[in-house]
């Protein structure tokens, strides 16, 4: 008898079955790609394409250019109004978006609160993000004027000075201003996203800390944010890309005066590009900060896309 | 361990009122089971003992203490969720230790309580993972071990085995039976819907019923002895058969129960005839629903699976004497 042999009465076990294989069916696949491929290539690649290529040349307005090779970004580092521009663009990022992650977060946490009229309430508060930005901008200029504006006016009237604030003129004061109307535009991003957030995080979370003891702030701190990171992450990444690359803002209520201190780098390459005519120099402009973006990118995506984060 | 007493204790939502003035005793160390169907109040009624919900009216003490108002962190009371409410961000070992650290205890005595709860539960190898990397089971012990930590006066239970599948269900609950033989000063109260896990957990069971107590006792005393037809029903698998009209009538009752295991059937004789319906096997039990003239709905039937019987099958059945409940119209039982 075999040493395996089984005792009467028992059958043996069957075969595994072999499974078989697939081929991964490619040209279906790429056929299925193909549509969404061309439009990609017509309308990003080849923009983007062209754009690169034009910040290594001297291209004009209407005229096709040379070669130029890294003349242009040489240019660039050696021009204070860019290395200005882009510590601009940089500080406004910085503070606009560190302000409305905290204005974001307590909306956020004011409007989940059972309050009457909340529906209504919730409604005002995103009015801002349904307003086009251009409309936004001249709303904000009218406020910000200098001679009819109604915060000129306010400010008069309640004696809070005794003389005008240049809010758009005074270098130090602009970029504040800008920042002001930046963060009322790009605030109700971040409440909603805040408030989906919120939304999401299990009741009994709350109710199983409350039962070990924590009180609101420490559940705020120990289970809320840390149940908000991945959108909160995604929140910032999002409106940092954004906000470095908006343009109308700055561009309708300074145009990046008094003397150029408050270009921020989309509207320096406006301004080289179009206003003065260099496209290969208002290109590399934007072509200089391609690197940022890529790495935010990066991240935002390995973010959005790390699976064990849901 | 602490006695928890209920003293007209009333709930309202809005102007709906779910729990209607609930007066109940608890000893120390008591296992009690709160059950009821869905709806009944009895989650409620947990919550508001844990301090989740505020008590519209009535007076809740637990330890000698009235509690009204007491925040649920400061009750002395753990609580087990049937969502289990593990911290997702945070490690088994930090789930656990969370409401420790909270307490400000040093922590050398964390690190004590929290690796005594593991090896009780079976958790050490998975104190370093997080939450969404453990089975149900697993996850459902780590709530336990949350619980067991903080070395409650009082265990809450709120409906702990619903999210595990039947297998499961069975090795947990005789976890929590252990649970209770190895904490018995701990006094704990337990919800569910599933009368088995009621049955065999249990000291005293509660039985609610739209926002009141039906009955409490032991289990086999409400098994045996309910009150009232809504107990008799509700306690038992398969339910209690009611009869009423002329059947019940001879035993002078306006409605009679038998359980599914006191009708004696047999093909030939017998008091009831009727027509299989249906035969359900169950491996260790079989059970026939019978359709009887006088009976509204199917009788339930525990045969014998070495009877031949077929659906269509002509029986008789015959309730076995001294295991009848006899019931007045109201559906309140004869003593």
């Amino acid at each position: 008898m075999a040493a395996n042999a089984l005792p009467a009465g028992f059958s043996s076990p069957p075969a595994p079955v072999r499974r078989r294989r697939h081929k991964p069916d490619w040209l279906v696949a790429y056929a299925f790609l193909a549509p969404a491929a061309a439009v990609f290539a017509a309308l990003i690649a080849y923009p983007l394409a062209d754009g690169i290529s034009t910040a290594f040349t001297d291209r004009a307005v209407a005229q096709s250019g040379h070669w130029v090779g890294l003349a242009n970004f040489a240019a660039l580092f050696s021009d204070q109004i860019f290395l200005h521009a882009a510590w601009n663009s940089l500080l406004l990022t910085v503070s606009t978006v560190a302000v409305k992650l905290v204005l974001g977060l307590t909306f956020a946490v004011l409007l989940s609160q059972k309050m009457p009229m909340r529906g209504l309430i919730r409604a005002l508060a995103f009015l801002p993000w349904a307003v086009p930005g251009m409309i936004a901008a001249l709303s904000w200029k009218w406020i910000f004027d200098e001679q009819s504006g109604v915060l000129q006016y306010l400010v008069l009237q309640l004696g809070l000075s005794d003389h005008p604030i240049y809010w758009l003129s005074d270098p130090n004061i602009a970029m504040v201003s800008v920042a002001v109307a930046m963060i009322w535009q790009g605030l109700p991003f971040f409440t909603m996203m805040f408030l989906a957030a919120l939304a999401s995080i299990p009741s009994d979370l709350h109710e199983a800390a409350a039962i070990d003891g924590a009180g609101m702030v420490r559940r705020f701190f120990a289970i809320t944010l840390p149940q908000m990171r991945g959108v909160i992450a995604v929140t910032v990444m999002l409106s940092a890309i954004w906000t470095f690359n908006s343009f109308e803002m700055v561009f309708v209520l300074t145009g990046g005066g008094p003397a150029n201190r408050t270009h921020i780098l989309p509207t320096l390459a406006y301004q080289y590009g179009i206003g003065e005519s260099h496209l290969g120099l208002g290109s590399a402009v934007i072509v200089s900060v391609i690197p940022v973006f890529i790495i935010l990118i990066v991240l935002l995506t390995g973010r959005m896309l790390r699976r064990d984060e849901a | 361990m602490a006695s928890v007493s209920l003293s007209k204790i009333t709930k309202s939502f809005g102007g709906h009122e779910v729990l209607h003035g609930i007066d109940l005793e608890i000893g120390m160390g008591e296992f009690i089971v709160f059950v009821g169907p869905s709806g009944c109040g009895k989650s409620t009624m947990l919550r508001v003992i844990a301090g989740l919900e505020e008590i519209t009216s009535g007076t809740l003490t637990i330890d000698g203490e009235v509690a009204n108002g007491v925040p649920p962190g400061e009750r002395g009371i753990a609580m087990v969720f049937q969502s289990y409410a593990l911290y997702p961000h945070m490690t088994v070992y930090d789930n656990m230790a969370f409401g420790l650290k909270v307490s400000g205890m040093a922590k050398p005595e964390i690190d004590r309580r929290v690796r005594k709860a593991a090896e009780m539960l079976e958790l050490t190898p998975y104190l370093d993972r997080l939450p969404r990397s453990l089975s149900g089971g697993q996850r459902q012990r780590v709530a336990i071990g949350r619980a067991v930590t903080r070395d409650p006066k009082v265990f809450l239970f709120d409906e702990p085995l619903s999210n595990l599948d039947a297998a499961l269900r069975v090795a947990t609950r005789l976890e929590i039976a252990d649970l209770n033989a190895a904490m018995p000063d701990t006094t704990m109260i337990y919800v569910t819907h599933d009368q088995v896990e009621a049955m065999t957990l249990a000291d005293r069971i509660v039985v609610f019923n739209e926002g009141r107590i039906e009955q409490v006792g032991r289990p086999l005393d409400l098994y045996e002895r309910p009150r009232n037809l809504f107990v008799a029903r509700f306690i038992g698998s398969p339910k209690m058969n009611v009869v009423k009209g002329e059947a019940a009538t001879v035993y002078q009752a306006a409605m009679i129960g038998i359980r599914p295991e006191h009708l004696a059937v047999s093909a030939h004789e017998g008091l009831w005839p009727g027509k299989v319906k249906a035969i359900e096997h169950l491996g260790s039990d079989t059970f026939l629903h019978v359709e009887a003239a006088f009976a509204d709905e199917p009788l339930i039937v525990r045969g014998r699976s070495d009877v031949p019987l077929r659906q269509g099958d002509t029986v008789h059945l015959t309730p076995e004497v001294g295991k009848i409940h006899r019931f007045n119209e109201d559906g309140v039982a004869f003593i």
